[in-house]
Formats: structure tokens, sequence, C-alpha cells
């Protein structure tokens, strides 16, 4: 037994010195090779990727890795060496069978990007022909219920700048995005009680947002140095940076892709009956891109109860653009880029 | 006796449908089947991971799988896509926003092998929404009548209400059960009484 093993290891330290002798050589050669010399390096490259395979059994496991990586490095190597040397004509057939792959392989992403980009509740026709049946599937019926807010910046925005009135009877659901610099105060008027049965979120930055509680559930994408204050039925927070959301909630909020969170409870002031109302459980953040035991980085609980009450929340409208720039200032998370 | 014929034999006997629930996050998945299972759904928050609710509707017991659809979660998807007998893909009608997403989410599902044959329910929820999308516009987005692989039909419902819940479930059982015991639906009729002369 201990003959053949000292015979496997004696074998794999001269295989050893053969292999890097002859990897060593190859490589030196391929900095400097040209056209011409493809054909001679890629078949020794073939023999010692043989040679390898033979020895695979009698060589230890991280060896062989190291080896095969090694190999295949080569291997990418000649490839690029093939293709920015080789003449077109001659490797004609090959150039062409990649090419549709790679054409192939490439809208889909553009796809996937453009349709979010192009709001699609803005019912323009679209001039560019093939983004047309793309984005016509994609606009609304022209009679919808739901409501929108959207490309605005530096503004106070509030119940008169939706686009149709809001009746007590429905509950529509809300849209907002695309506002840079803003603050949106929807709170319900004094003594009524409208509802949003559903809210979308998504492409914010800067912006201050007062919202009612909603019965269904806000969905909350792409938004940046932002304010929330909402209750809603569900809570997801995805692909958001630096953002402090007042929340009233009865199940878990949840956050996805985002850095920079901070929870807080709804400030009774904004909505006066919650304080008849029993006092919900501290928030169960759940950050679904970090699903450990340890505490997640990206988010935080703001504690006391008094931080979000004391906050001079811009419930008056606001016209001067400088006074609704020191709002902004004084509530956002972040003011260094404003 | 063949096989198969014995196969379907021992299914017959267990008479149970495995059904796996998928589709984007916020889309009402775990709210439709807790409504279907009557239970409560004020405090359902999103799901982290997957539930399993086995429940007996009509003749046959339901496996029904109800796996997250964050997107972190996605890429699971495909752990729970053995011996599933019909998928039901559910749909947030009032997520316009979403809706590319949604399509290029259900169709990469539908070239996977190991859910080739299932029964394929698209559920358009939210339907008591105002602002929701209808049956047909969905139909239309998602480019459902491209759907060749799998035997699909779009269902308009509310999780919130309840309302098509129940016979889009029906229809789901019905289908697969078609697919699966077919040979029990010959063994009721009346002309053949003798299950070994089933037809294969």
């Amino acid at each position: 037994m201990s003959v053949e093993s000292n015979d496997t290891w004696s074998f794999s330290q001269t295989f050893t010195t053969e292999f890097q002798a002859a990897r060593i050589d190859l490589e030196s050669r391929l900095v400097a090779a040209t056209a011409a010399d493809i054909q001679e390096l890629s078949t020794r490259l073939a023999k010692l990727s043989k040679s390898l395979s033979d020895a695979t059994p009698s060589l230890p496991t991280y060896d062989q890795k190291l080896y095969a990586t090694q190999i295949k490095n080569l291997e990418k190597e000649i490839e690029k060496l093939r293709t920015s040397a080789a003449p077109k004509s001659r490797f004609a057939f090959k150039r062409t069978a990649a090419a549709p792959i790679a054409a192939v392989a490439a809208p889909p992403p553009i796809q996937a990007i453009s349709p979010p980009l192009s709001t699609p509740a803005e019912p323009t026709p679209s001039a560019d022909g093939s983004q047309a049946s793309l984005t016509g599937l994609l606009e609304p019926p022209p009679v919808s219920n739901g409501l929108e807010l959207a490309n605005h910046s530096s503004r106070y925005l509030s119940y008169n700048d939706l686009p149709s009135k809001v009746t007590p009877d429905v509950s529509p659901d809300l849209a907002i995005s695309n506002l840079t610099r803003c603050i949106v105060n929807l709170l319900p008027p004094q003594g009524s009680d409208l509802n949003f049965s559903a809210l979308h979120i998504r492409d914010l930055s800067d912006c201050v947002l007062l919202l009612p509680f909603t019965e269904g559930s806000a969905l909350i994408h792409d938004i940046k140095n932002c304010v929330l204050v909402l209750g809603c039925h569900q809570f997801r927070m995805h692909t958001s940076t630096k953002v402090d959301v007042y929340l009233r909630i009865d199940s878990n909020p949840i956050i996805e892709t985002c850095h920079g969170i901070r929870f807080g409870m709804y400030p009774s002031r904004l909505a006066p009956h919650l304080l008849q109302e029993p006092p919900l459980p501290p928030l169960t953040v759940q950050d679904f891109s970090h699903i450990r035991a340890s505490p997640s980085p990206n988010f935080s609980l703001i504690g006391s109860k008094m931080q979000s009450e004391v906050k001079p929340w811009p419930v008056e409208p606001i016209t001067a653009s400088e006074k609704l720039a020191d709002m902004l200032i004084s509530l956002l998370p972040e003011t260094s880029a404003l | 006796m063949g096989l198969l014929s014995i196969i379907r034999k021992n299914r017959q006997k267990e008479r149970e449908m495995r059904i796996l629930f998928l589709g984007l996050d916020n889309a009402g998945k775990t709210t439709i089947l807790k409504k279907l299972n009557n239970e409560d759904i004020s405090g359902i928050s999103p799901t982290l991971g997957f539930n399993i609710k086995t429940f007996v509707h009509g003749k046959y017991t339901l496996n029904i799988w109800d796996v997250g659809g964050q997107r972190t979660l996605r890429p699971y998807w495909r752990n729970y896509f053995e011996q599933t007998d019909a998928l039901v893909w559910v749909v947030d009608s009032s997520d316009r926003m979403r809706m590319q997403d949604c399509k290029e989410e259900l169709h990469s599902l539908l070239t996977e092998d190991r859910l080739a044959g299932a029964s394929l329910m698209i559920f358009a929820n939210k339907q008591d929404l105002p602002g929701s999308m209808t049956e047909a516009q969905i139909q239309e987005v998602l480019d459902l009548p491209s759907i060749k692989s799998h035997h699909w039909t779009i269902w308009p419902c509310s999780a919130v209400t309840g309302e098509n819940l129940v016979s889009g479930l029906d229809w789901v059982v019905n289908d697969a059960a078609n697919r699966l015991y077919y040979s029990s639906t010959v063994v009721n009729a009346p002309t053949s009484s003798h299950p070994t002369a089933q037809p294969l």
C-alpha cells in the first residue's frame, strides 16, 4: 500500500513540474503569438489538457482544480487571439453564427427595462414603431378609476393636483411616480373619510409624502432620499435608499435590496383617530435581501414615538419655492445633495 | 395490465393533486388561499418562504404550495416544480407598472420541463379595485394566446370579496383531473363497468 501511495506521490510531483513547465512555455509564447501560431499553440494546449485529464485520477483535488483553471485561462487566451487576429473571411462562418446569438440575447434586458421607464399610464401614442406595440399593450383603458400623480418637480402637491376628484364612496388605487423635490400631502381634509385601495409608488427622489391610511397594500420601487408617512395593510419596498418611513401597519413590512431605511411610527398628530385605537405592537421589519439570523444592516428602527410627533410636518400648502426647499431640508434624511 | 394503468390506479386511490401558486409579490397568492379556507385575511404578511395548505375540494385532496413572490425568492421557485399537477399564476390586476415583469416571469416558467403538461390557471386578482385591468386586457398584455404548451384559462377574481375563487379552483381541479384520472371518468360512465377493460 505504502509503495503504491509513494508512486502516486512521485507521479504527481513529476507531473506537476512537467505540466507547469509546459504551461509557462505556452503562456510566454502566447504573449508574442501571431495569427500564424494559433494552430500550433492550440494543438499543444489540447495535448496538455489531454495529459491533465489522463493524470487527474492520481492528482490531489486542489491541484486538479488549479490546473483545470489554468488550462481554461489558456483556452480563453487562445480564443481571444483567434477572434482578434483571424482574417475575417476565413472565420466568417463562426462569426455569423456567433452574431445572431448575441443579437437574440441582447434585446430582452432592454425590453425588460424600457416599459417601466415609459410610464404606462400616459396614453401618448409612441412615435417609435418598434416600441408602439409594447407600450400600446401597457396603456390603460381610457376610462380608469385609478388615480395618478406623476412627473412633477419642486412643487407642493395635494388633492387638487389629482387628475380626477376623489369621491368618498369609492376607494381608488393611487399611483405616484416620477417626482423630484416635492411635498405630497394627501391626508384627508378635515372631517372627510377618504381611502385608497392600493398604492403604487415609483421613481421618487427628495420627496416628502404624507399619505392617509390605505386599506390595501403599498408597493414601492426605486425611491431615494424620501420621507414616507403612510398606513397600509401590507408594505413592500424595493431597490430604494435613504428613506424614512413612518408607518402604521398590521402585518410585517418588508424591504428588498434597500439601504439606509429607517422605520418609525405613524405620527398620531396627522391622524387624531389613532389616539382612540389600541397601539400596535412594534414593527417587525423583514429584509428579504438579508435572510439570516443576524440583524439586517439595511434598516433601523427610529425608537422614540416623540420623534415623529414633533417633526414640522408640512400639512399646509407651500407656494414659495425657497420655503419649499427649506422644508425639504428640514425633513429629508440627506440634505447635502439639495 | 400495463405499468401506466397500475400507476393510474394507484393515483386514483390517492386522489391527490399538487397545485403550485406562483406570481409576483403583492399579487395576493396567500390571501386567495386564506380566503378559500375561510381564514382571516387582515393580518397577512408578505410570504417569506412558502406555505402549504391541504384541503379537500370535491372528490380530491389538494396540496397547495404557495411560494413567496419577492424577487429574491423567485430563483427558489424551481425547487417546487416537481410533480406539479396544476399551476395557478396570480396577477395583481391593478399593478400596471409591472405587467411586463409579470409576463416575462410567467413565460419563462412555461418553458420549464418539469411543469410541462400542468394545467395553467391565471387568476386576474384584485378585480374589486376600481382601477384594475380587465380580464381581456390582462390576457393581451401577458400574451396568453401564445401559450400552446399548457391548457390555460384566465379567471377574474377578488381575494377580498371571494368572487370567483371557488369556481376558478373548480376549473383547475377538473382540468387536472381529466388529465390525471381520465380512467376514473371512464369508470363512472355506465358503458364500462369492468375497470380492467379500460382503454389505454
